[in-house]
This record gives structure tokens, C-alpha cells and sequence, in this order.
């Protein structure tokens, strides 16, 4: 046996293979208990927080998808299950619907990350606050579009550890309005003022302003005109001069003054991008409203019809386009515009195939105007010479005379209404007014050819709970309409 | 062969006096129906050999009285002659009945067939290399019953999907495990393209495509628990074990194989021609291409050709008493019917092994393989700027040019703005898109007999793997037009090694009993790293990929990852009074891969077989030369998990700008699940062997229910926490079949005729998904016109059904319309049931619509000899599954300016109501239904081969030379409308798209002739 020996070797050395244990070894990725324990890493789990913002699932698509093609201004090409929305033909199963739900909680998951692991790392504590408030602003401003949308929905504080912890109740709308004044309340006095150093980030006026928005919504008609107020005489904000150089998607970054706070997009390779700018030009006008053309959201011709001539905001929409090789395609001679009004706001002639520089406009200043007219309007049971001055100031910018003086509440709360519909279209923004001010039954009116019937109900008002929330949630039922 | 071997080795043992006289022997070999050309006379334990000539004569030199000759030739039974004081000896062979005494492959060890308990069916290498084959997973197709094997494009180099006994995962692989020369092939996989190259797996190319088939000697496929289990947490899908051809005692033999031959595609589908086209643009826009000069281009034509495919092996093999080398070098060169598409291969390979003492036995198996495989873009998803070359062929306006006068291909943007995202199909094939594969496959082994009946073996494999992906995108196609270009270069480098250590004993007790055990230990690591740098916006096309820097936007990507297996394995056989056979099986397995609270699985398995011919009652019948009865249970698992899922996450990608530069954001991206474990297969077979009249005809039978539990899948976990899924074992399914295989000699007097036929049967149900749901509803529709998913998956139902609308034809006037359920509708338009019947038209409609698996599956195989000639022809077909032709819904949508099926000029229009073809419209899309479910039922004839070998009598140094030629593919019977009803366009394991439709790439028909001499 004594010949075997150099056996004995080579089974040693397969058997010193395996003694270590079987821990998977990760190279490519990060587990929790390697993170959150540098300033950097306090920086990088902020910007998934903002990053959510950017998802198709929010603001790059179904956001205002959900919004916007329910409303009474913008209509999808008939394709891909969007009409639904148009003709309310959609139940909780509808991807947008879930789409939106997952990825503003995924955000939610996120800024939760930030608010509980933040605090414990050690750093500049100026910018650990700063860090800590930007994440409750991002958190109130996912739980508002979630709430705005369901009404009910699950509050979830703190960051999901692991599966137990993954069948949360509904709080009521009530609850989730409360948290949300509680955040942007913390945050705000945080953050700092004026235009953002830091492109992109939030400020204690975007902070104010959504916290002024977040009150009309809640009828607080007084906390509503306080905050707003208090952002309009901050004195940093100002309504850039032309409504064209506004939507000009060269001049974004002068336009600070204006957009208090925005989702930002580039069309430059590397960068976060959107490709819903490419929904608005027309098949075959390539590159004027973007180099992908695929001619999926329009303008109902009464939307269109309804602003005044002079309306310089009317200019953002266009009935005809010229294409490359000089053709002209209107309503009459083109099939595909036919009863479709043109929307540019957000052209991007620039664009780099479906990749788009536009950013989408979450708080701007002439919404926190239009916010101080109807709130101060309320809180003073008629409309006062700022609550002209605010709607004025807006009006005036488009090239619109002053409103009417001495109307009443209603007439005047009325034409504040009517001056956000024009002046924030097309923003996701139009609907919830609509729903807030229990309205919106009216969109059934609003119809063309594309889309003749569009038989609103009331249950309408929210949508539903996502179907895999409600089959995988125990604690968790549906919206009693649905 | 391994038996030749055997004898060999063994003769050497016994001849122990060598005569110094040298003698000539004479004589002839012949059987009942007279002389055998090629026959293999062998002087024991030399390498002394030679082979009959065309009349059966040979002529050999001995040394003396005491010399044996070996006489053997395939079918027949090998005789040894003690040559005494003769010079002249005559043989007459006998047909080997008792092919029973074959040695099987099987894990860790061999078994003589007729000890076998498991189910286990043997491909030999003629069977595989009958075909012209890139890849021998495409040679088993029709060959073994229970394996279904399925081309997923006609592309070459492209990959198959190979499914033993149906499918029993639904987000793994279903893939059997490969083992080659004992190695189990852990590496595989493409590199990655750069953006805007879909790497549609089923254009993907094919990691086993890098083994050349010609070294093949064997291929087993271990199908039942009995035979796998010993492959533990990797056995459930089944394991194919490929043993290549090693060398054998004698002299050197060398041999070169080659033939070549031309490809063809074997249908084309019918398009609008130029004026019909006018006519359906004219509709939807009118006066779209006035102004145009129209010219009538096939886009087929434009896009397939007549393609050159050649193969040429030159081997070298032979030994003696102490060493036997086998040494092979083969080239292999596919041009594919799709103009800029090939695949070309060098493989090299050499096994040793050599005798250090009668203890110690050492030996390596080594192989290396370089491949070059230049694929078409194929497009999966529908979307118009996405189509693969083939689909871009469908859909591109014949109206235009494919060249301009320069002769550069033109761009359609410039003819007209509407058409800026379609590609012009012959620029799109002309884009770079190369994968470039290096595989080293090696594996060294010392074997020692410690004492009579127990050895012990270690080898150390490696199996090392690089693939290099070159892409570039230029501006002559509408992607890379957009984006100023783009380049990539992705590269994969993959290294597994594996020690093995495995223990063997055998013994016999008395004449009664029977008892080997084997017992293996087994270590295999994996590290795998890939990355891609690739960029856009380049100033040139002219560089293409070399260099990245012209890129001004530059994207990088890299991943490194691991895994560990460490095993542990036992196996008795038992054998009681060669009548009672049992086999215990049981394997341990601990995988990194595991959650940390199951971090080691165990598989057991238990096996017995009673040869009933060996009892009294039938021993001396005889009609019947061969009975046995196998039954077999056990567990065995599925261990493809995807790594690192049981893990909490935090990755990059949620991304956002700040100061219009990306910040990197850090994010959860999953949940922990601590319990993730194989999938686990509990499998149960009855099996019935049976010989007739001397072996003439035999039969295997086999019954199966495998329970699949614990099924990895994707489950839905509120997305109020932060995450939608949650990845674990949840589901189960079932599958149960019945497998029968045939072979028979219907002649063997001069005229020889062999029938060799399998015939399979799988019926597969999905038990439950995640306990939660009782379907999950295909998904999809995420872009623009994208094909949404086809498949759903339902309680009770087989997997991959196909799930959509009925169509009920099409609406004819607005009165119909009126108080229907699709209020909306024009005359023209699709009318689709009101399925739930709840008068309105909503998703709600949707209903299984087909079922892609087939009722059954065979393949038949005729072999005739005479004299010289053979001839062969090959069946294969697959009988009653559906397809899901989404391609369909793009060719006649009636829409503009895709073109359309010819068919579509019967389209509904005032005054030629049709009910099947719908109105012509500007945006037509059409939904998913039944409309676009077809017969996907075949039958194939695979292959024709008429050969004949020469009397080599002409030639001192031939030893046999045959000619051959052979014709593929050439007669499909089917009713399917498309290319070919072979498919799987979205890849290898999708279970959620299998048998759908997207971008073909059809078949080629081949006719070769080849060469074989020996010398």
C-alpha cells in the first residue's frame, strides 16, 4: 500500500477545497450590512430616492398617463390598452395602475432607507439634516400622488427588512395627509432657500409650495394661502417672462426662477432620460417634436378651441406640421390628425432617438400663485386684491387682460380653475382638480371621433387598489367602489 | 466498442508466451450471406491488425502458433481463433444477438445493459453525425424517446432547447445537465451586445455548439431517478452524458471525414407585391408615396442565399499494452441562408491514457475549441424600429430599392419620413453583431487498483470558457442612424474546475450474489465575469467597434460572480441470482447557491429490475430472447438558481441627475428569502424491457409521473413594501409519460434493414403557481406596438398555454355593431368573442386559446445495407401543439407602410366583405387571439443518406474509403403558415413564450456529399 501514497495527496487537496462554507460570496452588488456607513453612501441612497421620481412607473409615464388621458385635455392613440383610461373601461388589473402604485412605494421603500439609516452615520451634519429633509420631502411627495389617486393607502414609516414586515394596512386618507404636513412641515425648515445650488435638488420653497398644495387639497384654505404666500414673498421666484421661452427645452436651466421643482431628464447618453416627449409628435414629423415620432398623446380640438387667441399658452399646441422635405400634414390632409390637436410643450428637437432632455414640472411658480388666488379666495370668503394680483400675474405672462374684477367666490374660484387647466395642461395636474372639486363626471362630454363615448362613473374619482396589492395583501382591501 | 476494449485488455493479461516465428495467415470472413468487407482482425495483445477487403479476405502476419486473432465488426459477435499450426483460417461471424452485453455510460461508472434499473437511452455517434450538425444537441433530435429537442431558429451556431420528459421548471433552466468525459460543463453563455442588439436567446448562440460532434463516441440520456439521482441537485431536467471517442489497441488508424454541400432556405412566405402595396398605402394615406419611383424588390430574395456548409475531421488513434491515444482536429464552416450570417469552428482534441503499473493508471482528456459564429439582429419584441433582419424583410415596402446606385445600401428616412424607424433589411444583416468563443475543456485522472475489485479514481477537470461579442451599428440602419452609431464589445470569461474523488468496489459473492458500491466525493467552483463596454455618437462608422473612444457616449458594464457544489455520493448495486437487481442511491449536496437555511439537500433513490427471462418459465422460450420489469423511485433537484437570489440586495441603477450630470443611486432591489432551495422532483418509472426472437426485435417501454414541488418562481408580495416580487419555491407541477423505443432487424440475409423508432408522450399540468394566485396573466404591451407575452399559467392547465381573444370573425355593418359588446367597433374590424358574456368587450374576454405542447413526439429511423451501398432515411415529427404566430399580427393588420401576406389584398372593403381579413387602417393593431393559433404539428424527413463503400482491394493504404451523399430537411408536412413550425424565437427556457412566433429564421434544406476513407 505504501505505493498509494501521493493518493492520499490528492484527496487532501479536493477535500481542503470544500472546508470553507458554503456563504455566497457577493462581487457585483451590495448587501445592507456593507452600506449605509459613509457620507457617500448617504448621498447615493438619497439619489434613489429622487431616482423613483424619474421611473416610468411615476413621473416618466404613468403618472400622467393615468391622470392627464382620464381628464379633459389630452387623448392617447387607441393603442396598447392607454384608451382605457379615455373610455374608464379600467379595472384594478390595468398595468399603469400598478406600474404607478409599485414604483411610488419602491420610492417611498427608498426615502424610508434615508430617514432611518442617516441618522446614524457619521458626517457633516449640516448636510445629514439637509439629506434627512430632502427624503421626507420626496416621501410626502409620493405619499401625495398616492393619496390623490387612492384616497386610502398603506403608511409605511420605515424601511421593508424582510418579509414579515410586508403586509401593511391601509391608513385612511386622513392619516396619510397628516404625515405628509408632518414631513414637508420637518423639512422645510431645514432646507435651504433660494434656487437650488445643486440642480435637480429640493428647496424650502418647493418644500412651502407642495405643503401649500397638499393644504388646498385638504380644504385648509388658510394653512393653503399662508404657505403660499410665504413662497411668493420669499422674494426667489418669479414667472419667467415668456410662456415659448418656459417650454423651450434650451433655456431649462434659466428657468429655475419658474420651476421650483422638477423631474429632470437629459437626452444625453448616461443620463436619466424620458421618452414621453415622443409620445406628442406625430408619426413622420421626426425630428421636429422629437427624433422618435411615435404620435401617441394629442389635444382634444375643444381643449384647443377653449383658450383665446391671444393666449400666448395656445401657441404650445399646433393644429399642422411641416416634415423635413417641406410637406405640409393638417387636420384635413393627414388621417392621423385628424380631430388631433398637436401638443409641443414638450418638444425636444434635439432628442436623441426616444431619448429626451424635458424635464417634468412638479411645483412651479405660477402654480404656488394659482394655489395663494383660490386658497386666499376661500379663506376670505371672496376674492381680495392679491388674489387678483396672484390669477392676474399669471394671465398677464400669457398675454391675457386682467380677470374681471369683482366676481364672487365661485365665479372667481371658478376662473382660478379654468387658469390652471390652461396653464398647467398637460402637467398631471388637471384631473386631481377636477377630482377635488368633484367635477370630474363632467369629462364625459368631452369627446371626438377618436373617442366618442367616455362613460365617466363616480367610482371613477380614485383608482382602483392594484390587483397583486389586494391578492397578496391580507390586511389590505379594495377601494369599496371596485 | 468499450467492450473490444475490454477484450483486449484482458487478452493481454492472459497470452503470456510469445512465439518468435513469423507466419502469414490467410482467409476469409464471412457471414450467413457471404463476405464481410472492413472487418478488424487483431493479433491478441499486439498491434498487429488489419481489415477484411471487399470480398472478405485479409492476409495478417503472426509471430506463431500460440497468436490469437481477434475478429470483430460492429453487429456481430467478436470470435478469437488460436491460430495453431494453420495458415489458413476462415471465419464465419455471427449477428450479435446479445447486444445486450453492450456497456452503458452511466454516472460515475458503466453497467452492462442488461444490468441496468434505470431508464437510460443511448445515442451512438453515427446516429448523431447522420445529419450535418453544428452542435450534437441538434443530432439527438428524434433519436431517444422522452427528449424532446427543439431548434430554436434555423440560424447557425443558434441554440436548442432540449426538454427530457417535459419541462419541470418554470424560471430555471430546464436544460439536462452536461457531462463530458465525466465534467460536468458549468460555463456557457453569450456575451453581451450593446444597446439596440436584442439578444433574442432564440438567435442566441449555443455554448454545447463550441463540442464538435465528430469526437462524439457516445451520448447517454439518463432519464428516471434511478440514473440521475446520483447527479443529486442537478438531476431533475435529466443529465447527458457525452463519452468521446478514446483509442484503442492496434496499430494507428487514421481516419479523414469530410463532406460539403449547399443550404437552402426551404420556404418563403408570400408578401404584397409593389402594386398591391400602392394600393393598401393609398388607402391608409393617401398620396404617401406619390412622387416615389417604384421598383419591385423581393426583400427575400435580398436577404437569403445559396450557402456553402463543409466539415472536415482528420483523426488519429491507436495503443498498446501500456498506452492508447486518440488525436482529432476538425474544421467546421456554416454559411447561413441569411446573407452575413456563419458560424465556423476549430476543435482540437486528444484523450491518453497509460498504464504506470499494474496499479496505477493515468490519463487526460483534453479539448479545445475555437468558434467564430456572425449572427443575424433578431427582434423580439415587435416594435418597428426592432426587427430582426428576417422580420424587417417581411415588413420592408417593397416598393424601394434594397441598393442605391452607388451600390451602398439605401436608407428608407431619406425616401420618406414616415418610414425613418424601419430598417432596410440588407443594411440591418450587414451590421456587425460576432460572437468570437474560445473553450478549453480538460480533465486529467490517476486511477489506482488498490486491491482485486476496488480502485479509486481523482480527476481534476477545468473547463474554461471566453466569449468575445463585436458589435457595431451603423448609420445605415435607422438605430444606429440615431444615435450617430453604436459600437460594443462584450466579453464572458468563465472558469469552472471541479475535483473529483471516486471510490469503486465490486465484488462477487458465491455464483448468488452480486455487490459494486461506489462512493464519490466532489467539489466544483464557477467564477464567471463578464463585461461590455460600448459606446454611441461616433464621429466615423468607419472603425466600427476598435475603438470605443470616438464614442462620445460611453457606457460600461461589468459583473463577477461565483458558486460552489460540494458533493457527496453513494450507489450499491446488488445483484441476487442475475434475476434481482437493486440499485440505492443517495447524493448530498451543498450549494452556495442554497438560502442559508438549507444550505445542503439530500437526493435519494431506490431502483429494481427482475430480468423475468433468467426464471425458469421463459429461459428456454424462444420468442422471447429478453425480458425485464424496472421499477425506480427517487428525488432529485433542480439547483439552477439564479445566484445570489436568497440574498437582501442593494444595487445601482435607480439613477438621477443632478446638475444635468447621473448620480448614482443606491437602492434596495430585493428581499431576503433565507429559505431558497432546489426545486424537487419526485420521480416515478416503470419500464419493461423485451427481446423477441433472438434480439431481432427489441422493446423499451417506460411509464413516468414526475412531481415537481417546491418550483422556483416569482411570487407578488405587496408593493406597498417596496417590492413587488419575492423570488422562492412556491410552485408545483406535474408531468407523466409514456416512452417506447424500437428496434428491429426486419432483414439481416444480404439485404440488411434496420428500423430503429421512438415515440414519446408527455402530458404536463401546473399543480399551483405560488399559493397565492391561480394564474398569472401574461404581461407585456410595454412599448409601442411590442408583442405582449403569450403565455399564461393556470392551475390545472399545461404550462405555456397560450392566453388571448377569440376571434369571431369580422364586424360586417354598424347595425351589427350597435348594441354589441364593442360599441366602438367599424365594419371591417375585428370582431372578438364576448367570452364571460357580460355584454361588454374587456380583458375579461381573454381565454386559453392553444397549447404549444404536442400529444406526442417520434422519430423513425430506416437503415438498409447491401453489399456496399447503405441507405438511410430519417422521420422526426412533433404531433398536435399549437404555435402562436405573433409575427402574423404584423403582416396583416392591414396597416401601412408595413408590408403585408399576400392574403391581405382579400381584406374587408365595401364590396368584398371578407370575414377574415380586416379593413385596412392607420393603426391596426390587432390583439392577441385565436386567429394566430396554428397546427404545429410536423413530420419531418430529416435525412437521406445513399453511401457506398469501395472494395479498398485498389489501395495498399486504404483500409476502407466511402462515398455518401446526403440530402436534409428536404420534406416537412405541415400546415403552418410560416417559415418552418420549428421554433422557439424567445429563447431556450422561456416557458412563458415557448412556441411563439416572433422573427423567424427559417430552416435550411442542405445537400452534401462526403468522403470518408480510413488508412
Amino acid at each position: 500500500m505504501k505505493n498509494l501514497k501521493p493518493l492520499f495527496f490528492l484527496m487532501l487537496i479536493g477535500f481542503l477545497n470544500s472546508c470553507s462554507d458554503l456563504e455566497e460570496e457577493p462581487f457585483s452588488f451590495l448587501s445592507p450590512a456593507q452600506f449605509y456607513s459613509t457620507s457617500d453612501d448617504a448621498e447615493a441612497a438619497l439619489t434613489a430616492a429622487y431616482g423613483s421620481l424619474a421611473n416610468s412607473g411615476i413621473y416618466g409615464r404613468s403618472l400622467w398617463m393615468l391622470s392627464d388621458y382620464s381628464a379633459d385635455q389630452m387623448f392617447p392613440k387607441p393603442v396598447v390598452g392607454r384608451e382605457l383610461l379615455t373610455i374608464f373601461a379600467y379595472d384594478a388589473t390595468f398595468d399603469q395602475i400598478g406600474a404607478f402604485w409599485n414604483e411610488s412605494y419602491q420610492g417611498i421603500n427608498n426615502a424610508n432607507q434615508v430617514i432611518a439609516y442617516v441618522p446614524d452615520i457619521i458626517m457633516n451634519t449640516t448636510r445629514k439634516d439637509q439629506i434627512i429633509a430632502e427624503a421626507k420631502f420626496l416621501r410626502a411627495l409620493y405619499y401625495f400622488n398616492l393619496v390623490r389617486n387612492f384616497g386610502d393607502v398603506p403608511l409605511k414609516l420605515t424601511p421593508t427588512q424582510d418579509l414579515s414586515e410586508a403586509n401593511s394596512p391601509k391608513s385612511s386618507e386622513q392619516e396619510i395627509y397628516d404625515q405628509i404636513v408632518t414631513d414637508l412641515t420637518e423639512a422645510e425648515v431645514v432646507l435651504t432657500n433660494g434656487i437650488a445650488s445643486v440642480k435637480g435638488r429640493v428647496t424650502k420653497g418647493a418644500a412651502s409650495g407642495l405643503l401649500a398644495k397638499v393644504y388646498l387639497y385638504k380644504e385648509d384654505w388658510n394653512n393653503a394661502s399662508l404657505k403660499a404666500e410665504e413662497v411668493i414673498t420669499s422674494g426667489v421666484y418669479e414667472l419667467t417672462e415668456s410662456v415659448v421661452d418656459l417650454w423651450n427645452v434650451d433655456l431649462e436651466d434659466e428657468n429655475y426662477n419658474e420651476n421650483i421643482f422638477a423631474v429632470e431628464f437629459s437626452r444625453n447618453a448616461n443620463l436619466e432620460t424620458q421618452d414621453y416627449t415622443s409620445f406628442f409628435g406625430p408619426t413622420g414629423s421626426a425630428p421636429i417634436f422629437s427624433a422618435a415620432a411615435w404620435g401617441s398623446s394629442f389635444a382634444y380640438d375643444s381643449f384647443y378651441e377653449s383658450y383665446n387667441d391671444d393666449d400666448d399658452r395656445k401657441g404650445l399646441m399646433q393644429t399642422s406640421f411641416t416634415n423635413a422635405s417641406g410637406q405640409v400634414f393638417n387636420q384635413e390632409n393627414d388621417p392621423n390628425l385628424l380631430d388631433r390637436v398637436i401638443i409641443n410643450k414638450f418638444a425636444d428637437p434635439k432628442a436623441i432617438g426616444g431619448r429626451n432632455e424635458n424635464n417634468f414640472p412638479i411645483l412651479r411658480y405660477a402654480d404656488v400663485l394659482l394655489i395663494y388666488a383660490e386658497a386666499s379666495a376661500q379663506a376670505s370668503g371672496g376674492p381680495t386684491i392679491a388674489s387678483y394680483n396672484a390669477i392676474n400675474e399669471v394671465r398677464n405672462r400669457a398675454s391675457l387682460e386682467n380677470l374681471t374684477p369683482g366676481l364672487g367666490l365661485q365665479a372667481f374660484v371658478d376662473a382660478v380653475l379654468q387658469e390652471r387647466s390652461w396653464e398647467l395642461a398637460f402637467e398631471a395636474d388637471r384631473w386631481y382638480d377636477l377630482t377635488r372639486t368633484n367635477t370630474f363626471l363632467e369629462v364625459s362630454n368631452v369627446t371626438n371621433s377618436w373617442f366618442p363615448n367616455r362613460p365617466v362613473q363616480s367610482r371613477h374619482e380614485k383608482f382602483p387598489i392594484p390587483e397583486n396589492e389586494v391578492i397578496s395583501n391580507p390586511n389590505l382591501e379594495q377601494n369599496p367602489p371596485w | 466498442m468499450r467492450k473490444t476494449l475490454m477484450i483486449l485488455l484482458f487478452g493481454f493479461w492472459i497470452t503470456s508466451t510469445i512465439n518468435a516465428q513469423n507466419k502469414q495467415i490467410t482467409g476469409k470472413v464471412q457471414d450467413d450471406s457471404g463476405p464481410l468487407p472492413g472487418v478488424s482482425i487483431v493479433v491478441k495483445g499486439t498491434t498487429t491488425g488489419t481489415t477484411t477487403d471487399f470480398d472478405g479476405n485479409y492476409e495478417i502476419s503472426v509471430t506463431g502458433s500460440n497468436s490469437v486473432l481477434v475478429v470483430s465488426y460492429i453487429g456481430y459477435k467478436t470470435t478469437e481463433v488460436q491460430v495453431g499450426n494453420r495458415t489458413n483460417i476462415d471465419f464465419l461471424l455471427q449477428v450479435d444477438v446479445d447486444q445486450l452485453d453492450e456497456v452503458v455510460v452511466v454516472g460515475y461508472g458503466s453497467v452492462k445493459k442488461s444490468d441496468l434499473t434505470g431508464s437510460v437511452s443511448s445515442v451512438s455517434s453515427k446516429e448523431l453525425t447522420q445529419t450535418p450538425i453544428s452542435s450534437l444537441d441538434q443530432g439527438l433530435q428524434g433519436r431517444a424517446a422522452g427528449v424532446q429537442i427543439t431548434q430554436n431558429s434555423g440560424a447557425p451556431g443558434g441554440a436548442t432547447s432540449i426538454v427530457i420528459r417535459g419541462g419541470n421548471s418554470l424560471s430555471t433552466s430546464n436544460e439536462p445537465l452536461y457531462v463530458v468525459d465525466g465534467l460536468p460543463i458549468a460555463a456557457g453563455g453569450s456575451a453581451q451586445g450593446s444597446t439596440g442588439l436584442l439578444n433574442g436567446a432564440g438567435g442566441s448562440f449555443n455554448p454545447l455548439a463550441t463540442l464538435n460532434p465528430n469526437d462524439v463516441e457516445s451520448i447517454e440520456i439518463l432519464k428516471d431517478a434511478s440514473a440521475t439521482s446520483i447527479y443529486g441537485a442537478r438531476g431533475a431536467n435529466g443529465v447527458v452524458l457525452i463519452t468521446t471517442k478514446k483509442g484503442r489497441e492496434g496499430r494507428i488508424s487514421i481516419n479523414y471525414n469530410s463532406y460539403s454541400g449547399l443550404q437552402e432556405v426551404t420556404k418563403t412566405l408570400g408578401l404584397l407585391k409593389s402594386s398591391d402595396y400602392l394600393e393598401l398605402s393609398n388607402q391608409v394615406n393617401p398620396g404617401q408615396f406619390d412622387g416615389l419611383n417604384i421598383v419591385e424588390t423581393d426583400w427575400q430574395d435580398e436577404i437569403f442565399r445559396t450557402a456553402p456548409i463543409q466539415n472536415h475531421q482528420l483523426s488519429f488513434s491507436g495503443g498498446n499494452d501500456k498506452s492508447l491515444y486518440s488525436f482529432s482536429v476538425d474544421y467546421f464552416d456554416q454559411e447561413g441562408i441569411v446573407i452575413n450570417s456563419d458560424f465556423e469552428r476549430i476543435s482540437t482534441r486528444l484523450n491518453l491514457e497509460s498504464k504506470l503499473s499494474e496499479v496505477f493508471k493515468l490519463g487526460t482528456n483534453i479539448n479545445y475549441n475555437y468558434s467564430v459564429n456572425n449572427g443575424t439582429i433578431s427582434g423580439t419584441t415587435g416594435e418597428t424600429d426592432q426587427e430582426g433582419v428576417v422580420s424587417s424583410a417581411l415588413s420592408a415596402p417593397p416598393i424601394l430599392p434594397a441598393y442605391d446606385e452607388n451600390g451602398n445600401t439605401t436608407f428608407f428616412g431619406d425616401f420618406n419620413p414616415v418610414l425613418d424607424l424601419r430598417s432596410n433589411p440588407v443594411a440591418l444583416a450587414n451590421v456587425l453583431n460576432s460572437n468570437t468563443s474560445t473553450r478549453f475543456l480538460g480533465n486529467a485522472y490517476i486511477e489506482a487498483k488498490i486491491f482485486e475489485g476496488f480502485t479509486y479514481r481523482a480527476s481534476f477537470g477545468v473547463d474554461m470558457f471566453h466569449d468575445r461579442r463585436d458589435s457595431y451599428i451603423g448609420q445605415s440602419v435607422p438605430l444606429g442612424r440615431n444615435n450617430s452609431g453604436i459600437a460594443g464589445i462584450g466579453n464572458v470569461n468563465q472558469n469552472s474546475t471541479i475535483h473529483e474523488s471516486i471510490l469503486n468496489y465490486q465484488k462477487n459473492f458465491g455464483e448468488a450474489h452480486n455487490l459494486s458500491l461506489t462512493g464519490v466525493f466532489s467539489t466544483q467552483n464557477f467564477v464567471g465575469q463578464s463585461s461590455l463596454a460600448s459606446g454611441s455618437q461616433l464621429t466615423t462608422d468607419l472603425l466600427l467597434n476598435n475603438e470605443l473612444s470616438l464614442a462620445a457616449a460611453q457606457v460600461i458594464d461589468s459583473n463577477k460572480e461565483s458558486w460552489r457544489l460540494d458533493s457527496w455520493t453513494a450507489r450499491a448495486n446488488y445483484i441476487l441470482l442475475d434475476k434481482y437487481l437493486f440499485t440505492f442511491t443517495g447524493r448530498a449536496d451543498g450549494s452556495t447557491r442554497f438560502g442559508e437555511n438549507n444550505k445542503w439537500g439530500f437526493f435519494p433513490s431506490a431502483a429494481f429490475a427482475w430480468k423475468i427471462k433468467n426464471e425458469n418459465f421463459l429461459l428456454n422460450n424462444n420468442t422471447v430472447s429478453d425480458l425485464k420489469l424496472r421499477l425506480s423511485y427517487g428525488i432529485t433537484g433542480n439547483a439552477n438558481i439564479p445566484l445570489y437570489r436568497s440574498l437582501s440586495r442593494l444595487s445601482s441603477g435607480i439613477n438621477y441627475n443632478f446638475d444635468n450630470s447621473v448620480n448614482i443611486g443606491v437602492s434596495p432591489n430585493a428581499i431576503a428569502n433565507p429559505d431558497i432551495k432546489w426545486e424537487r422532483t419526485a420521480q416515478l418509472d416503470i419500464g419493461l424491457d423485451i427481446g423477441l426472437w433472438n434480439e431481432r426485435v427489441s422493446i423499451t417501454t417506460d411509464y413516468y409521473k414526475k412531481n415537481t414541488s417546491d418550483l422556483l418562481t416569482s411570487t407578488i408580495i405587496p408593493g406597498s413594501s417596496g417590492f413587488s416580487t419575492v423570488f422562492g419555491n412556491f410552485g408545483e407541477i406535474s408531468n407523466t409519460g409514456f416512452e417506447l423505443g424500437i428496434s428491429a432487424n426486419v432483414l439481416n440475409k444480404g439485404l440488411s434493414w434496420r428500423i430503429n423508432g421512438n415515440f414519446s408522450i408527455n402530458r404536463n399540468e401546473v399543480i399551483t403557481i405560488d399559493g397565492e394566485t391561480d394564474e398569472v396573466i401574461p404581461t407585456g404591451d410595454g412599448g409601442v406596438g411590442a408583442f405582449a407575452n403569450a403565455s399564461i399559467l393556470r392551475v390545472g392547465e399545461p404550462v405555456g398555454s397560450f392566453f388571448g381573444y377569440i376571434n369571431d370573425g369580422i364586424w360586417q355593418t354598424t347595425d351589427d355593431i350597435a348594441n354589441s359588446h364593442m360599441p366602438n367597433a367599424v365594419p371591417g374590424d375585428v370582431r372578438y368573442l364576448d367570452f364571460n358574456g357580460d355584454g361588454a368587450f374587456t380583458a375579461a374576454d381573454r381565454t386559453i386559446i392553444g397549447d404549444p405542447n404536442p400529444d406526442f413526439i417520434f422519430g423513425i429511423n430506416n437503415t438498409f445495407n447491401f453489399k456496399g451501398v447503405d441507405f438511410s432515411f430519417f422521420f422526426q415529427g412533433v404531433q398536435g401543439n399549437d404555435l402562436f404566430f405573433q409575427r402574423r399580427m404584423k403582416l396583416e393588420d392591414a396597416t401601412s407602410p408595413s408590408n403585408q401576406l399576400d392574403v391581405v389584398v382579400n381584406r374587408w372593403r365595401p364590396g368584398n366583405e371578407s370575414d377574415r381579413y380586416v379593413r385596412a387602417t392607420g393603426s391596426g393593431r390587432l390583439l392577441q387571439s385565436s386567429n394566430f393559433i396554428e397546427d404545429g404539428s410536423f413530420i419531418r424527413l430529416k435525412n437521406i443518406t445513399l453511401g457506398y463503400s469501395f472494395n479498398p482491394d485498389f489501395s495498399e493504404w486504404i483500409s476502407s474509403l466511402r462515398i455518401y451523399s446526403s440530402l436534409n430537411n428536404i420534406w416537412t408536412i405541415t400546415n403552418y403558415s410560416g417559415f418552418d413550425p420549428e421554433l422557439n424565437t424567445t429563447g431556450v427556457n422561456n416557458v412563458t413564450n415557448f412556441g411563439v412566433d416572433r422573427d423567424p429564421y427559417p430552416r435550411a434544406k442542405s445537400y452534401l456529399i462526403g468522403l470518408q476513407v480510413s488508412f
